[in-house]
């Protein structure tokens, strides 16, 4: 259902979202498309067949495409996969904040990205909205 | 009304210092344009026909006289001395330069306003009904559970990024002032049948544009403390379900269509009882807190003539001198117009609500000087506690006028060009900018409208027709809402040449229709000509106490096309 896909990785920085975390950009056990897969019971499905992978890589094809989000919100809350889970694909600065809150824990930045610039922007927020309450980005 | 905790300033202080770097990176040549566009967008910018053009939120439709004196600073320092209030109760800044608009963003969030999520497709500004707190049809005020939602939807991190943009809006009275038939999600307080607590009616996939589809009711009933829980669900629906491929299907009225309501409700619900129980269920303290945000202002007591009196019954027979004399040196029709069409009923007794009218010949609908921005502001502090309500039909409203000072807040506003009285009448009409301003504008609305208001402008007819809404859109994508206009005007392109359609009994009110075609497209030079036949076919037609749209309704279009195109003449 999902080939892994033959990203080149030297070509992009994995940031980690623990940023003293200096992660080696390797291949992950199970790669997702939100296209393909995004429903609570294909998600549990795919899972299970890869054997539960400590490891889960999620495709963002555009950064405009918000699907991977709650394909990360549904694993994490939904299925409570505790693993690592990265965002692979069109993931630039500006897009990170927003997959931390979702879930995700490392992002395989864009080629070109500017590490410091991903850095800030992941301390930028002091605080998010949950609903009406508020919580920070290490302890979501 | 609500006033930011340090969180909440921070969150937007921290979102002034990214854009200021998102426009670095942009110049420096690191942020694609493709990608720049979509941050721009979500906050609130953008590129439009001569200029870039900002779109600053206004939550709610609530302004306080400090947020307002803001506004007319930025438009006078960043913009040529003034701004525009849209159909969704924001303002727009139609002339900034993308260098300054960072400082503009620090300029508003030293004020608590910013311009997070007013475009793109993410869940955009909350609407509410402009009476909110003050209205005598009122079950329960809105504006809390707004304030909910903004929190909710600023910067949520699963919907920024959906197939399309989308709108909330929320009422809490009897009669439905906030358009929630025409909203990706419409929120309606009502009370349980038997327990009589205070919940929500969820209306889903409402919208005009190109598709005018009336929303449908997906809950009858929710618990208030599971509106967010609820909201989210739809959301995430909607996120992974909603067509991305073509931006004409991507709105989730289309996919509410096609699966059908009850299938769509049935997956929300699948959503719903997942997350009920989470960090987004609403606790009996969070609301408390959130309704001591807004405390009813310190009203005078004993003002009201006789005790338990409503306004809105002595209004009905006319506001007289007994209650609110002839201003010295004042014209006594103009004055009494004034009274009868831009003062309202307020829930208090001895108060009065004020619709101040941003339609006159001389302006396009909703546009107001940095001059007037400023002098409304003085307006609200010493006329009522402080603050303005913008209207989504492009207007602003002193909520809390004392009637007794009613001549005197007349005469000041008269100075400012700021009392034309027109409310609710033909040229109190509203228009997106078309073809003068906006990239996607296929015809000239601003020109119809001026044609309308200068053919109607202190005439006897105009008050003779009486309330009819006009809404005039520049193109197919409906921004003017003309679809759900009384008198619906649509801007066309026809090989080249601008021309008009007009669609007739459209509403958005407890009894939502979609408006239906008069005829074929006029010249613009016709137009206003048109719509006065129109007012004229219904003065020779109507029965009794009816209005423009109930004669439309009882007798459909016909008579009205053989008025404009003639007996012979076929659609």
């Amino acid at each position: 259902m999902n080939a892994p896909q033959s990203l080149s990785l030297q070509a992009f920085t994995l940031l980690h979202l623990d940023l003293s975390v200096e992660a080696s950009p390797t291949e992950a056990g199970l790669q997702i498309d939100p296209e393909l897969t995004s429903s609570v019971p294909d998600l549990s499905n795919l899972i299970q067949s890869a054997d539960h992978p400590s490891l889960i890589a999620v495709k963002i094809a555009v950064f405009s495409d918000g699907r991977a989000h709650t394909v990360a919100m549904r694993l994490r809350r939904d299925l409570g996969f505790t693993g690592g889970l990265r965002a692979v694909g069109d993931v630039g600065v500006d897009h990170l904040h927003y997959l931390a809150r979702v879930g995700f824990d490392a992002f395989l930045l864009r080629q070109g990205t500017n590490v410091d610039d991903a850095r800030a922007a992941l301390t930028r927020f002091p605080k998010y909205y949950v609903g009406v309450q508020t919580q920070s980005l290490t302890s979501a | 009304m609500y006033s930011y905790n340090p969180i909440d300033q921070s969150i937007v202080d921290a979102r002034v210092d990214e854009f200021r770097d998102q426009v670095r990176r942009y110049r420096a040549g690191e942020i694609e344009e493709n990608e720049f566009l979509q941050l721009r967008l979500r906050n609130g910018l953008y590129l439009q026909r001569h200029a870039y053009m900002l779109r600053v939120a206004v939550p709610y439709g609530t302004l306080s006289s400090d947020q307002l004196r803001r506004l007319g600073h930025i438009a006078r320092t960043y913009d040529k001395g003034y701004a525009h209030f849209t159909t969704r109760q924001n303002i727009q800044f139609n002339w900034p330069e993308l260098d300054d608009v960072p400082d503009i963003l620090a300029e508003l969030a030293a004020v608590q306003m910013h311009a997070i999520q007013t475009s793109g497709n993410c869940v955009r500004n909350t609407t509410a009904d402009h009476l909110a707190g003050v209205a005598g049809d009122e079950l329960e005020d809105p504006r809390p559970w707004c304030e909910m939602i903004r929190q909710w939807s600023t910067l949520n991190p699963e919907f920024n990024w959906l197939p399309r943009k989308f709108k909330i809006a929320v009422t809490g009275a009897r009669e439905d002032r906030a358009a929630i038939a025409y909203h990706d999600i419409g929120l309606k307080l009502v009370r349980h049948s038997e327990t009589q607590e205070t919940g929500f009616e969820v209306w889903v996939g409402g919208g005009l544009g190109r598709t005018p589809v009336i929303g449908k009711v997906v809950r009858r009933w929710l618990e208030p403390a599971d509106l967010l829980s609820y909201i989210d669900a739809i959301l995430r629906v909607y996120n992974t379900e909603g067509d991305r491929k073509k931006k004409f299907r991507a709105r989730i009225k289309i996919l509410v269509r096609r699966l059908g309501v009850d299938v769509f409700a049935e997956r929300v619900e699948a959503e719903f009882s997942k997350i009920k129980e989470g960090p987004l269920k609403i606790t009996a303290e969070q609301l408390a807190r959130f309704k001591a945000h807004f405390p009813a202002p310190a009203y005078a007591e004993g003002l009201g003539e006789k005790s338990g009196e409503r306004l809105d019954e002595r209004l009905d027979e006319g506001l007289d001198a007994r209650q609110s004399p002839l201003p010295k040196g004042a014209d006594p029709v103009h004055y009494q117009r004034w009274l009868t069409h831009n003062v309202g009923a307020h829930k208090v007794p001895g108060y009065a609500v004020v619709t101040v009218s941003l339609k006159s010949e001389d302006r396009a609908p909703g546009d107001i000087t940095a001059e007037q921005l400023g002098a409304l502001a003085d307006l609200a502090d010493t006329f009522s506690f402080g603050e303005i309500r913008s209207t989504h039909l492009q207007n602003l409203i002193l909520p809390d006028v004392e009637t007794g000072r009613l001549g005197e807040l007349y005469q000041a506003l008269l100075a400012h060009d700021l009392a034309t009285p027109n409310i609710g009448l033909l040229t109190d009409q509203i228009a997106c900018p078309g073809l003068d301003f906006c990239n996607l504008g296929s015809a000239s609305s601003l020109s119809v409208a001026a044609d309308l208001s200068q053919r109607f402008a202190g005439q006897e007819k105009l008050y003779q027709i009486g309330a009819v809404s006009v809404k005039m859109s520049g193109c197919v994508n409906a921004c003017g809402h003309h679809h759900a206009g009384h008198i619906g005007i649509l801007g066309v392109d026809k090989k080249g040449e601008q021309a008009f359609q007009i669609m007739l009994g459209g509403d958005a009110g407890n009894a939502p229709s979609l408006g239906r075609w008069l005829g074929p497209a006029l010249a613009p030079d016709e137009v206003a000509e048109a719509v006065e036949t129109l007012g004229d076919v219904y003065l020779k037609e109507r029965q009794a106490e009816e209005t423009f749209l109930d004669t439309v309704r009882r007798l459909g279009v016909q008579p009205f096309h053989d008025g404009v195109y003639g007996r012979g003449d076929s659609a």
